[in-house]
């Protein structure tokens, strides 16, 4: 049975790096005794999938994780001990089901939104609409990440900006999300002038294409 | 005062631009965090270096579970945060603080640094210094918590002496209980520094260091060592729990990866082999078997309770428990239900039976250890750690056929009476090992040589001897070096100058918080990490000191010498160790004590039966 989970990533957990994730899961299905598809070979795996990796810092609106289950347990008990059984942080949304056959999720994301909130009160929210506005305009934002130049603008699908509850400025982005082609969004606010350490990230949703 | 909501609104704003930030946050699956009340004891328990390898740490574990447990007290973890984060914290004058509650460490009522090895001394430094706590005892106010310390290194604690107010000798299991019914009782008292310190002292195996004064003579020796606010010679005698109690299960599981990124369970306490090198042999007596009833539920419930893949069973001998066949038999059977792999880390050579083997059948395997330690039959005598060769070579075929490729053999060098054509055959036997490998294998064996060089440790046979010098070692080394050239062993070898290192704070007096201090001064922190450790500093701070460091590594010392650490009492006695060294230099053997007792002292100090004490159902 492969269930597709959407679940939350908040709180500490959001400083483990999309690949210790993967150890959180299946620890967590160990301590609730669920029973699930293993690899073959000496170091038997859980056989599961996560979506377009989350960057360390990142909180997670909507993430997603593919399980092969062989529990007898039903959808409903398995979220109930699964959750009971993750660390801080995790919280799972909805479980689904879904045909076993299915493309795999991380092969799949088109584009994901972000959601950039602004900590610091200095930064001013009309100057940072007028650096946004200006950077929509152009055709090319030759940047350089881990030694390699890459075009940062056709990554940017839309950019805005709003003001939050606590009037700190909220800054919207829907990048691309394709592996080989895919936009970080502490590298558009780098591009902004702004230091990623004071803003809080959100990845609120990840499209897939059909 | 910086509050919990300050620290953590700070993180939020830096932890973006730091390496491997999850170490400064916790939320680590089974932590506790409980709220923080004014009517508990708050205890800190600090590992003086960074999270990947202080979380694994096994006595920080057993008290983080005692104390949690009570009511009436609480404990929180603390780490050396690594140099970018230290940066961070100091620009922005962020204090250390604990990972559950985020509170300054500061604002606890004690603070318990485990300090298993000497190089972490500076750390223990910079971390009270980052906590804005005075660094020497003698400089903190009422208002400072109480600073203890406890683990091996401590058992000559004199070189840290100035830093630390209480010190526990012995196993913190069998005494934190007693200190958080002091802490109470002095809570409510309303005491001054010197007052609370005093009662703390009146506990079995706390020694307060400033309750002692240390006179020297002429020649840098102590010659008395007093307690003065009884003026007598009194001793601090090491304290340990008869009966093992039922190991911790509900480890913390890092959020990201770590050192030792396992399950632990000790299997036995102490061992009776005597090997006149190793300290940990020798301080953890008596010998203290857990049942194997008790072992298989500890297992199973740290599988349950943590879902770690690996469980590693601990102790300083693993295959002398006397029913380690039939453990090893219920660990495989669990391991198969329950789907984990699990390691025995030390095991010796002539009791790797074919039973033992055979649990490991089928299983993952990485690599094999084995640790002769001598070649020649001479100081395998002299260093009581007598193995045969035919033993040896009957079991790496077996290794190898078991389908084991990476073998590891450790060896150490500059033992007592070591002569050339010793450490000649440290080679005769590497490629005698690599002929057997390339028998089996042909040529996928793959043979890793570790060599030591030994450090004369306290409360040893070797206490006395000195630090083989430089070019010996290096002569040594060379010989091993040319030796497997041509073979396909990989060798390595510490650097002298951390050995030096070694040497100079395993045996040092109370003169070294100085120089530990000065380094600091100057910038020594992470000596334990080779990219880190500074030796120049050292030197430098040795120099400025005016205090020779060779008088501490170099020398022969007498058997009558006052040493440092005479105080502090094991329950060894010195006649035995004594008698001991007398035997390593006529290389002879003693034998293995579960089956003829050679009178070390531990029966008659405690009154007790090892034969009671060790085997316990």
């Amino acid at each position: 049975m492969r269930l597709r989970i959407t679940f939350q990533k908040t709180r500490e957990i959001i400083y483990t790096s999309a690949l210790d994730l993967q150890k959180i899961w299946e620890r967590s299905l160990r301590r609730a005794q669920l029973e699930v598809k293993y690899s073959e070979g000496f170091h038997p795996l859980p056989k599961m999938q996560l979506a377009v990796p989350l960057p360390v810092g990142f909180k997670g609106k909507k993430e997603l994780i593919d399980i092969w289950f062989t529990d007898t347990a039903s959808k409903e008990e398995i979220l109930k001990r699964l959750q009971r059984n993750l660390p801080v942080g995790i919280d799972l949304i909805l479980i689904e089901e879904i045909p076993d056959n299915y493309k795999a999720l991380n092969g799949l994301a088109e584009s994901a939104d972000y959601e950039v909130t602004v900590l610091d009160p200095e930064i001013n929210f009309n100057t940072l609409r007028t650096s946004i506005h200006d950077l929509m305009k152009n055709k090319d934002i030759e940047r350089e990440r881990n030694k390699k130049r890459y075009n940062l603008r056709p990554l940017i699908l839309t950019m805005e900006v709003s003001i939050s509850d606590n009037s700190l400025s909220q800054i919207r982005m829907h990048l691309l999300a394709r592996s080989g082609a895919s936009g970080r969004p502490d590298e558009v606010i780098k591009e902004l002038g702004i230091d990623p350490a004071v803003c809080e990230f959100e990845r609120t949703l990840i499209y897939f294409h059909e | 005062m910086e509050s919990s909501q300050s620290i953590t609104a700070y993180l939020d704003r830096t932890l973006f631009n730091i390496q491997k930030p999850g170490r400064y946050v916790g939320g680590e699956f089974n932590q506790i965090k409980k709220t923080w009340d004014n009517n508990l004891i708050k205890i800190a328990l600090a590992f003086p270096d960074i999270y990947d390898i202080g979380l694994s740490n096994l006595g920080l574990t057993i008290l983080y579970d005692i104390i949690n447990k009570r009511e009436d007290a609480l404990a929180e973890r603390v780490y050396a945060p690594w140099t970018d984060m230290e940066a961070a914290m100091r620009k922005k004058e962020i204090p250390l603080y604990s990972l559950e509650n985020r509170m300054p460490i500061k604002e606890f009522d004690l603070v318990g640094f485990s300090i298993p090895y000497e190089t972490l001394y500076t750390n223990v430094l910079n971390m009270l210094n980052l906590a804005s706590i005075p660094l020497r005892s003698k400089e903190r106010t009422d208002d400072d918590p109480i600073i203890i310390a406890g683990g091996h290194s401590c058992f000559n604690p004199e070189p840290m002496h100035a830093f630390i107010d209480l010190f526990v000798i012995g196993e913190g299991e069998e005494i934190i209980n007693e200190i958080i019914e002091v802490s109470r009782s002095i809570k409510s008292a309303n005491f001054n520094r010197e007052q609370k310190i005093s009662a703390f002292a009146s506990i079995s195996g706390i020694y307060v260091p400033s309750h002692f004064t240390v006179s020297y003579n002429n020649d840098n020796t102590p010659s008395e060592i007093i307690n003065y606010p009884n003026n007598s010679k009194s001793q601090i005698k090491k304290r340990f729990v008869k009966v093992l109690p039922p190991p911790v299960t509900n480890f913390l599981v890092p959020n990201i990866s770590i050192i030792h990124d396992r399950a632990a369970i000790e299997v036995m306490r102490g061992c009776s082999r005597g090997c006149r090198f190793c300290q940990a042999g020798m301080i953890t007596r008596p010998i203290r078997e857990r049942p194997v009833a008790e072992v298989l539920d500890a297992v199973k419930s740290a599988v349950q309770k943590t879902g770690f893949e690996e469980v590693s069973l601990l102790s300083l001998s693993t295959s002398d428990h006397s029913h380690i066949n039939e453990m090893l038999i219920g660990i495989n059977k669990l391991s198969q239900e329950l789907r984990f792999n699990f390691s025995l880390p030390s095991l010796r050579v002539e009791t790797f039976d074919d039973h033992l083997i055979e649990t490991m059948e089928g299983k993952k395997k990485g690599n094999f250890t084995l640790a002769p330690e001598a070649a020649s039959e001479k100081i395998r005598q002299s260093i009581n750690k007598s193995i045969s060769d035919e033993d040896l070579f009957t079991t790496v075929e077996k290794i190898f056929r078991m389908g084991w490729k990476n073998l590891k053999l450790y060896f150490m060098i500059g033992f007592p009476g070591e002569e050339l054509d010793d450490v000649q055959k440290i080679v005769a036997l590497c490629l005698k090992v690599n002929q057997i490998g390339k028998e089996i294998l042909r040529g996928r064996a793959e043979i890793h040589v570790s060599i030591n060089t030994l450090i004369p440790k306290p409360h040893t046979p070797f206490q006395w001897a000195s630090l083989d010098g430089k070019e010996s070692i290096e002569t040594k080394y060379l010989i091993i070096k040319d030796g497997l050239k041509k073979s396909k062993i990989k060798v390595d070898w510490p650097d002298y100058r951390n050995s030096l290192f070694e040497a100079w704070f395993s045996r040092g007096d109370r003169r070294l918080s100085d120089i530990i201090e000065t380094a600091w001064k100057k910038g020594a922190k992470f000596d334990a990490w080779q990219e880190k450790f500074n030796f120049a500093l050292w030197m430098e701070a040795f120099e400025e000191k005016g205090i020779d460091p060779y008088f501490y590594s170099h020398r022969q010392r007498d058997t009558n010498e006052q040493l440092p650490w005479d105080h502090i009492n094991i329950g060894i006695s010195k006649k035995y160790l004594i008698n001991e060294y007398v035997k390593s230099k006529n290389f002879e053997n003693t034998s293995d004590c579960r089956f003829l007792c050679h009178g070390c002292g531990i029966q008659t100090e405690y009154d007790l039966n090892c034969d009671e004490i060790r085997i316990q159902n």
